[in-house]
């Protein structure tokens, strides 16, 4: 049915090779959980037009585009240099090929950016986070991917390679456009660097879906604040799903900072965020709807990042 | 006024004899199933794990449109196909229409459907097969599909029940009118009464399509053995569809065999015919074994689908608390073709008013065409639509009279004696009231809110729901029990297993009557060919029938083996008990017969062990076997639209409470407790009667906050899993079962259906909890998220 | 068409065959070899009644290439256990009532096995949480969790086949 050819490199650089000989061709893969079901999709679509009866699945964030069969897939998910987890100077470095279930449950990791973990754990379910990759999350770049709203509110750093050398760039500055980043031709993602917050530093997150597994969320929100007692010195504020790519929420961020933190400060600067989301209507909900539970959300998780509980 | 109708005659199974003492060895026990230990080792062959030698791969050809003319099909290029052995279309079925009994045997006018089995002139919904194809293998017979070239002329179509009911709405089907059928019940005045009740409350409710997502897509094989007779091996809750099947192809009803393996999950979904006749088609075309299995997608495309109903109510009770009237006007949607609609719609129409003593009743009710999936057979078969809409009146009333849900309910609950909606006097037991009492009570203290944005809120819903198929079905079951010469027991019965025991109850029940154990019977189940046929494993009938029918069989067994055994030991069969493969001499005044009377001395004693009274009947021409017929209540249909009187056998009653968590930040609603109690007349198995209660709750919530099959212009938009979204095991609590065993049911030592009364509840109980919570009834569902905050928002802007 | 020859042990037996890129394992463990105690249920990780254990690890098998899966050992449901020789799971699953139309079964029982061999105590809400990615539709999990909870407690009871 296709000629395909899978390969498994056994080191990053033969990956990059790989990469380089058979680009534009080259498809990576790592978990596979976003990208098989995609391949099931072109299985079941064809020229008589039955891509439009609903008959191929697929389609993990609603759109139903159809991955057209690489030449050659790289499978990159068993190599060991862009696997694992380890803190090195003031930075956790993260193996883009560390999967969901190790993010959630790495003890560094909860100990120090608990957010990112949080994240990872409400990604899918036990099975795909068994295979589901950080970088695969990053490289699919769907508004939804859980693990972009901590990864902003971070400032974490994705560190890249091609065959023509490494480079890093800010989190911030990968997300382009709906569904486009800044990966170059041939490039890939190694791995992040996220630096430890400071002692002063606490964060929030939280994901608004359907049901408690298997959901894609309808609305995401990540917070980290730097705070001294419950005045807020520097806030982030991040949202997934609400809008062509993962952001931050600059309005809210300026408004908190500086500010002494109760329910009704939470609750004002929240609806600040209205200006940066762009919610669609979907099947999962309504542009409204999204809207309502973006504002009430960050106002909650502020509070929770702050320690303090409710908004009433 | 309807007249008074006379009960029909039904046998009755006698209860339990003394020689049955109440304690039981094997009913009512927590045994393990028969058929876990196959699947937990993973040897139970379900319908896609089997193959035979040869076997070629159907798949179907799809309508893309939901209303269409088919103009032409092009089937040349496919045929041509490597690999191919037969495209096949309407023109190439032998009967490609043909009138469905839905495998019942008797006909009762109004109950029979159009089976169509390909498209024909003009396609009626989107997913309708056009066509089929068998090859070599399935990528084969997948790109071969997808070369059949199909000249669609798209018609508007209507997709809404009531625009489809208007009198100049686009034609679904080939008849003047959209409305398939129509019922009414009239019982005094009720429009009168409304107008002097006390307290009225209005409502309209509206419930969506569901699916039935069993695990196990349809799937099947077929072929044709070797004295020529076509066999089909499917996934299947009815193998009398052997009948239909035989008739598509013209060939005489005894040269089809269905078989039905061992199902994973039914609930209706596998009661109409899924893949068999396609199968058969190919296999008669190709004469080679095919099999077909849907994938997830094409299953929640093109089969069965849950009834959509719009339901308009209003309820009156005077200032004491008492119910006055009700009067419900009922809408569902078909879809493209009827099917079941209007079975399910009758059972609506029996079920609109509840489990609730009204003197004044007024009931229409409609099932319309249109151009969306067709709806059949799902769990409940139209009573949980109505349930959902009567449970939130009721605590609706109660709160406008200032009363609790339960004290409410408990003025009005019916009891023996008391006549339903449509004039059945109840006659066996009617449990509401001590269920909903038990239920209510299992709640508990109220749990507190874990945060500032949280509210809880509890609430209860009593159900009524049939056991047994409709008494004009004339319905019937068929078991043979049977001793092997070594003791062993062997049960030959068509029931087909659809996950609930259907099979391993008849065991318990042989092994019960038979003094062996469980492991002693060996069930032989649902094959056209060998085994007596049992009916359908569908309106929670299977317990009922083929329970009964085996017992039947398993007494009469046990009566000529006590007369032999009698004559050996010199007492009269009345003293002896079978148990422990033995037959005992009980003393005469535990037998319940007077020393006098069984003209022996009341110190005689003794034992026969069981082989030998087998061996002894044996040689002596007894039969060790017994094929034995239940036979249901039976009615005539009269004047079918006028609904009156009794229409079922009998039904289970039972209550839902549940505690729920609702987010007034998000609308999310958390379901925190769950209650199910069910009077289930005696539990044949106590972990199968428990887990009905725990699935058909679960299967409640996800009704009551999930499940939304969406369509838009006849095309489902919720095409796979991740879209529609059933219960996961985070998504629901533990549910707390309670059975109560009034031993006043009609089935086997005084058993109730369950299978489908325990899902019928759950949901207004989840919403009535969610009113508690936020003062406002939802009166749709799902009850999404977005739903409650929408309500929330609105209360919030008035 | 390209084809890649690879090996798969499969409840400890080596087994080799032909694939494409796309094939799936568990197209290749139902249609290849013969393991059809591995079900297929929606094809796209929604649903688990695929999950095999892949190098211990309880994965959607139709989430799975089979290339992927060369060269490692794969665990089904028959690999856990046999009539002759149960693991306590499957017997408490019998025993509890924890299977009904059993499509999910072999699911449960794999993901289970998984995650008592990880967390050995815990708690039903985790138990809960480690099934979330396995559906069922027949018993409403609650007989589910009491067989799993059941047979943990005791590391070594469980962890006796790795």
């Amino acid at each position: 049915m296709t000629d395909t050819r899978y390969m498994r490199p056994g080191s990053l650089d033969e990956a990059l090779e790989m990469m380089g000989e058979h680009w534009p061709g080259a498809k990576l893969l790592a978990g596979g959980t976003d990208l098989i079901p995609l391949f099931r999709a072109a299985r079941y679509s064809g020229d008589s037009g039955s891509a439009d009866l609903g008959l191929q699945g697929g389609c993990k964030c609603g759109d139903c585009r159809i991955e057209p069969f690489p030449d050659v897939l790289v499978d990159v998910g068993g190599l060991d240099e862009i696997k694992g987890i380890r803190r090195s100077d003031g930075f956790l470095e993260v193996g883009a090929a560390t999967v969901m279930a190790d993010i959630a449950a790495d003890p560094l990791l909860n100990e120090t950016v608990p957010i990112l973990a949080e994240a990872a754990r409400s990604i899918g379910n036990p099975l795909v986070r068994n295979r589901a990759t950080i970088g695969g999350n990053l490289a699919t770049a769907a508004p939804c991917a859980d693990t972009a709203p901590p990864l902003l509110v971070l400032d974490a750093i994705v560190q890249l390679a091609s065959p023509e050398g490494r480079r890093e760039l800010p989190v911030a500055d990968y997300f382009l456009e709906y569904r486009t980043t800044s990966l170059r031709e041939t490039e890939m993602i190694t791995g992040l660097r996220v630096p430890i917050p400071p002692e002063r530093w606490a964060g929030g997150f939280e994901k608004v879906r359907l049901r408690k597994s298997g959901a894609i969320s309808v609305a995401s929100v990540a917070v980290m604040l730097e705070l001294d007692g419950a005045t807020c010195l520097n806030a982030r504020v991040s949202l997934g799903s609400v809008a062509p790519i993962p952001l931050r929420a600059a309005a809210v961020e300026k408004a908190l900072e500086g500010r002494r933190i109760d329910a009704g400060v939470a609750r004002e600067c929240s609806r600040l965020v209205q200006q940066h989301i762009s919610p669609i209507d979907d099947l999962r909900g309504s542009a409204e709807y999204r809207r309502w539970v973006t504002e009430a959300v960050v106002a909650r998780t502020i509070l929770k990042a702050v320690g303090i509980e409710g908004t009433d | 006024m309807a007249t008074t109708v006379e009960t029909p005659a039904h046998e009755s199974v006698s209860p339990p004899t003394g020689a049955e003492k109440p304690g039981y060895k094997i009913i009512g026990r927590p045994m393990p199933r028969h058929d876990a230990r196959d699947k937990v080792f993973g040897q139970t062959k379900y319908a896609d794990d089997f193959e035979m030698p040869g076997m070629l791969h159907g798949k179907v050809l799809r309508s893309e449109h939901a209303a269409a003319r088919l103009l032409a099909i092009d089937t040349s290029v496919a045929e041509k196909m490597p690999g191919v052995h037969a495209v096949l279309t309407a023109k190439d079925v032998p009967c490609n229409e043909t009138t469905s009994k839905f495998g019942q045997t008797h006909s009762a006018g109004g109950f029979e459907g159009l089976y169509r089995v390909l498209a024909d002139g003009k396609v009626r919904y989107m997913g309708e097969a056009v066509a089929l194809v068998a090859a070599e293998t399935l990528e084969q017979a997948e790109r071969a599909v997808r070369a059949v070239r199909v000249d669609y002329e798209p018609l508007p179509g209507v997709f809404d029940p009531i625009e489809a009911m208007k009198p100049d709405a686009y034609r679904v089907g080939e008849e003047d009118t959209n409305v398939v059928c129509t019922y009414k019940v009239r019982k005094g005045d009720a429009g009168r009464a409304l107008e002097s009740a006390d307290f009225v409350v209005e409502n309209t409710y509206h419930v969506p399509f569901g699916d039935h997502v069993y695990l196990e897509p349809e799937s099947g094989v077929a072929w044709i053995d070797e004295d020529g007779v076509i066999t089909i091996r499917a996934s299947t809750q009815v193998i009398e569809h052997f009948r239909d099947i035989a008739d598509i192809l013209k060939v005489p009803h005894n040269k089809v065999r269905v078989i039905a393996p061992m199902l994973g999950g039914g609930f209706g979904g596998k009661e109409d015919i899924t893949v068999e006749a396609y199968l058969a088609l190919l296999a008669s075309r190709t004469k080679r074994p095919v099999k077909l299995t849907y994938t997830r997608e094409e299953s929640l495309l093109a089969h069965s689908k849950r009834h959509p109903y719009f339901m308009k109510y209003k309820t009156g009770a005077r200032a004491d608390g008492t119910l006055v009237a009700m009067e419900a006007e009922l809408i569902s949607d078909a879809g493209g073709y009827a099917f079941l609609s209007p079975w399910v719609l009758l059972y609506s129409t029996v079920c609109a008013t509840g489990p609730y003593k009204i003197p004044h009743v007024k009931v229409d009710s409609y099932a319309v065409l249109t151009n969306n999936t067709f709806t059949s057979a799902y769990r409940g078969f139209g009573a949980p639509q109505v349930c959902f809409a009567y449970e939130l009146q009721m605590d609706e009333l109660a709160a406008k009279l200032g009363l609790s849900p339960l004290e409410f309910r408990r003025r009005n609950y019916l009891h023996t004696g008391d006549e339903t909606g449509t004039g059945h006097a109840l006659q066996t037991a009617v449990w509401t009231d001590e269920t909903a009492q038990q239920a209510l009570t299992a709640l508990g203290e109220p749990s507190r809110p874990r945060s500032s944005r949280e509210r809880i809120g509890r609430g209860l819903a009593s159900g009524m729901q049939s056991y047994g198929r409709l008494i004009y079905m004339h319905d019937s079951s068929r078991s043979f029990v049977g001793f092997e010469l070594d003791g062993t027991v062997v049960v030959r019965c068509g029931v087909q297993d659809i996950g609930g025991g259907q099979a391993s109850s008849l065991a318990q029940i042989a092994a019960e009557v038979l003094g062996v154990t469980m492991d002693d019977v060996t069930v032989y189940f649902g094959d056209t060919a060998l085994t007596p046929l049992a009916g359908t494993t569908t309106a929670t009938r299977q317990l009922y029938m083929s329970g009964n029918a085996t017992l039947k069989a398993a007494r009469a067994v046990r009566d000529e083996l006590a007369k032999k055994a009698g004559e050996i030991l010199g007492v009269s069969p009345e003293r002896l008990e079978l148990r422990d493969k033995a037959f005992h001499v009980l003393p005469a005044d535990e037998a319940g017969v007077g020393a006098a009377a069984s003209g022996e001395g009341a110190s005689q004693s003794g034992q026969l062990p069981l082989r030998d009274a087998l061996k002894a009947c044996a040689s002596s021409g007894v039969p060790l076997g017994n094929l034995a017929q239940f036979n249901a209540p039976a009615r005539e249909v009269g004047d079918v639209q006028n609904v009156e009187g009794q229409i079922f056998p009998d039904f289970t009653f039972g209550t839902h409470a549940a505690e729920v968590a609702v987010d007034v930040d998000t609308g999310q609603v958390e379901v925190l407790k769950f209650v199910a109690s069910f009077d289930v007349g005696q539990a044949i198995n106590q972990l199968s009667a428990e887990g009905q209660l725990e699935g058909g709750s679960v299967c409640g919530l996800g009704y009551a906050l999930l499940e939304d099959l969406k369509l838009s212009g006849g095309k489902t938009i919720t095409s796979a899993l991740d879209t529609y979204l059933v219960p996961t095991s985070m998504d629901t609590p533990d549910v707390v079962p309670i059975l109560l065993e009034s031993g006043g049911g009609l089935g086997p030592f005084g058993a109730k259906g369950i299978g489908e009364p325990s899902s019928t509840s759950g949901a207004p109980a989840i919403v009535n909890a969610v009113a508690d919570a936020i003062g406002i009834w939802i009166t749709e569902l799902p009850v999404t998220a977005e739903r409650v905050l929408r309500a929330l928002k609105e209360r919030e802007a008035k | 068409m390209e084809r890649h020859s690879i090996a798969i042990s499969v409840n400890g037996q080596w087994m080799k065959t032909e694939v494409t890129a796309l094939d799936t394992l568990l197209e290749v463990l139902r249609n290849s070899f013969g393991a059809l105690d591995v079900k297929n249920g929606c094809g796209q990780g929604d649903c688990g009644v695929c999950t095999v254990l892949l190098d211990g690890v309880a994965v959607n098998s139709c989430l799975t290439l089979a290339a992927q899966a060369d060269g490692r050992e794969v665990t089904t449901l028959k690999g856990l256990g046999t009539p002759d020789d149960p693991h306590p799971l499957q017997e408490s699953f019998v025993r509890h009532g924890a299977i009904q139309c059993g499509f999910c079964t072999s699911g449960m029982v794999l993901v289970a096995k998984a995650f008592l061999d990880e967390n050995p105590t815990p708690s039903r809400e985790e138990i809960r949480e480690a099934i979330s990615g396995n559906l069922c539709r027949c018993t409403g999990y609650k007989k589910i969790v009491d067989a799993i909870e059941d047979v943990a407690g005791e590391p070594g009871r469980v962890g006796r086949r790795s």
